[in-house]
């Protein structure tokens, strides 16, 4: 009896904790869906209208529910979202990994300061690693723009692949990059057929977690951006800023599915690993 | 005495020599900053088709005298030399031997015909003669049909097994083989021994086997070299270790031993536990050993005869402490005069034994081996 009890009680704990997490996400999602165009949280209709103006389609919605900028302002930073997220990712995936292997080779002296190095940017305050790089921009005369944002971007991405890509390395047994050395393979065929393909789920989903990071970044993009290349996130921000209006819903669910997307596939690469050891 | 030793026991001079290790010296640092030596001038020369096992303790140097021949530590002085040729500038893949590794090493994302193919195809043989070989190999170690499987899906013996063959396939001037069986069980372990030898017979490849097991190294080496402290400190056949162990380390180390210290004087050996001990006047001779000499006496436990106590034929009194049932024997741990323990073999298992009992023991002079000194770590002896 007691036990039922404390089962339930505990089941109800689980139920309000989930729901503590998810409610609001899953309100945007909802109310994405909702005809009223004066009240989201009153629901009406369902419908596709807030995705429809999105993409420009005609919808039956009033003028004044919409943000006046809307497609191709919105179409614009999405592309400099993508492009900045592709070559910040790869960029720093390509640094990390091969941060990430020297410091596992080499016998390196104060191994542990050069690793907390590498680590600290990802902990770093957002605001100050913006500042920094804003002031440091403007003082040796770079322009801001989409370079910029990508170069900032690179600065605490590599973090995240180096922790990924190093916990892959140390999971790997070392002697079998000797084993490929003493059955007479040259170093680089090694990398190729050994310590790359052991690695490579590390890799991937450090690729992965950097472009949904580089994708999702406002406080640093915020700082860096200059005026013509704003990204989806600093976009967001500044229609938020003159009014909360249901095509935001729309937009914001979009970004969740393609983050959950990006996500699940990196978490899945590392299953998948993980499971063939 | 290395070097003295070595000719000595040398038994097949006539064939060359594959492998040639000159004053090995290799040093590490600790992270408290102090240096270990790992090798403090190792001289070691094996031959073609010899079997040679480097035993001793862990942390003795002869893991890492293994991974200076492969090529994945370097010697900081001395020379390793294979085939003649001096190794000191080759990196490790473009040495002529293989490696059998302690934890396999196999290629988890490779089939096993891959991963026993690896070496060819890093030699760039061709596909056909590739697979061909590697089959070969496979069948020899007796996983013929075992080739397309994943190493994750094998048994720790046949992960063993394929690890062997991967080693093998690329014909090595030498073979090295890390401590292969010691995550093997018991039963195994017998077997891949057996096996072993069979495929060095087969292959009249040179083997240098690396292990802390006694039991191991005396059941398939030709020649054993036992490690101490960075040093051999005897390299001889099992039998001639057995029977005539150079030093404490290596009598302590190889097999049950009894040691007792002490002066020689007029063929009989003074210690603390009483009685004289009578001497084998002709080893003494040979040794030239002359009384005063200060000298450990080895006997092993299979060497002392019970008797009855303080009987004529007795050298030894003692006392029994503990009596252990062995199977097929007893092993008694007596108690002498100076409170000192001595292991004793009693093979008659129907002979009546109790603790507390007192008894004699005795042996044929000839069965007490001496060692000059009396200290173990005295150098090599």
């Amino acid at each position: 009896m007691h036990s039922t009890f404390s089962t339930r009680l505990l089941s109800l704990y689980g139920v309000l904790f989930f729901l503590f997490i998810y409610l609001p996400i899953g309100l945007i999602f909802v109310y994405s869906f909702n005809s009223n165009p004066i009240n989201m949280m009153v629901w009406q209709s369902f419908t596709f209208d807030w995705y429809r103006t999105i993409f420009g389609f005609s919808a039956e919605v009033t003028e004044a529910t919409l943000y006046v900028e809307s497609t191709d302002q919105l179409i614009g930073a999405v592309q400099n979202s993508l492009i900045v997220a592709s070559v910040a990712a790869s960029l720093s995936t390509l640094l990390g990994t091969a941060a990430a292997l020297a410091l596992y080779r080499f016998r390196v002296r104060l191994e542990g300061f050069y690793r907390a190095l590498m680590m600290t940017p990802m902990m770093m305050p957002d605001i100050v690693l913006g500042i920094a790089l804003l002031i440091f921009f403007v003082s040796i005369g770079i322009d801001l723009g989409v370079t910029t944002i990508m170069i900032g971007h690179c600065t605490f991405l590599i973090s995240y692949v180096f922790i990924i890509v190093s916990a892959r390395l140390a999971g790997m047994d070392p002697s079998l990059e000797e084993a490929s050395a003493d059955l007479g393979a040259t170093p680089f065929t090694t990398f190729r057929r050994i310590t790359l393909p052991r690695i490579l789920p590390g890799v991937m989903g450090g690729l992965m977690l950097a472009f949904i990071i580089s994708m999702d970044d406002l406080v640093i993009t915020y700082f860096i951006s200059g005026v013509d290349a704003t990204t989806l996130p600093v976009f967001i921000l500044s229609m938020i800023r003159r009014g909360v209006k249901p095509e935001i819903n729309a937009i914001a669910s979009m970004l969740l599915m393609f983050s959950i997307i990006v996500a699940s596939l990196g978490i899945y690469l590392r299953a998948r690993s993980e499971k063939r050891l | 005495m290395p070097a003295a030793q070595q000719t000595a026991s040398r038994t097949n001079t006539t064939n060359d020599v594959v492998l040639s290790i000159q004053c090995a010296h290799r040093s590490f640092k600790t992270p408290e900053g102090g240096q270990v030596h790992a090798l403090r001038g190792v001289d070691l020369d094996i031959f073609e088709n010899e079997f040679v096992t480097l035993l001793g303790p862990s942390g003795c140097g002869k893991t890492t005298l293994l991974r200076c021949i492969s090529g994945f530590e370097r010697l900081d002085s001395g020379d390793i030399a294979i085939g003649g040729e001096s190794m000191a500038r080759r990196p490790a893949h473009k040495r002529p031997v293989n490696t059998v590794f302690q934890s396999y090493a196999l290629f988890p994302h490779m089939t096993v015909l891959q991963n026993i193919g690896y070496g060819l195809e890093a030699a760039g043989v061709g596909r056909r003669e590739r697979i061909a070989r590697s089959e070969e190999a496979l069948e020899m170690v007796g996983l013929g049909d075992m080739g397309q499987r994943r190493p994750e899906q094998l048994s720790g013996g046949q992960q063993q097994r394929v690890a062997l063959a991967r080693a093998i396939v690329n014909r090595p001037r030498l073979l090295l083989l890390d401590e292969p069986l010691s995550a093997l069980d018991r039963n195994l372990r017998q077997q891949m021994q057996i096996e072993l030898k069979r495929l060095q017979h087969e292959l009249g490849i040179a083997f240098v086997f690396v292990t802390h097991d006694q039991e191991e190294a005396l059941t398939m080496s030709d020649r054993i070299a036992i490690f101490n402290g960075g040093r051999i400190e005897q390299l001889a056949s099992p039998r001639e270790i057995y029977d005539h162990p150079a030093s404490e380390f290596v009598a302590r180390f190889i097999g049950e031993s009894n040691l007792f210290s002490g002066k020689i004087a007029d063929a009989t050996l003074i210690s603390s536990t009483g009685n004289p001990l009578p001497l084998c006047s002709k080893q003494l001779d040979l040794r030239n050993f002359d009384n005063g000499r200060q000298v450990t006496a080895v006997i092993r436990p299979e060497h002392l005869h019970l008797c009855a106590p303080e009987a004529p034929q007795a050298q030894l009194n003692a006392r029994i402490t503990e009596v252990i049932f062995l199977g097929t024997e007893y092993q008694l741990i007596c108690t002498l005069n100076d409170q000192s323990l001595i292991k004793v073999r009693v093979t008659d298992v129907n002979t009546p034994l109790s603790v507390g009992q007192n008894i004699g023991l005795s042996y044929a002079p000839e069965q007490l081996h001496l060692i000059a000194g009396s200290t173990p770590l005295r150098g090599a002896a």
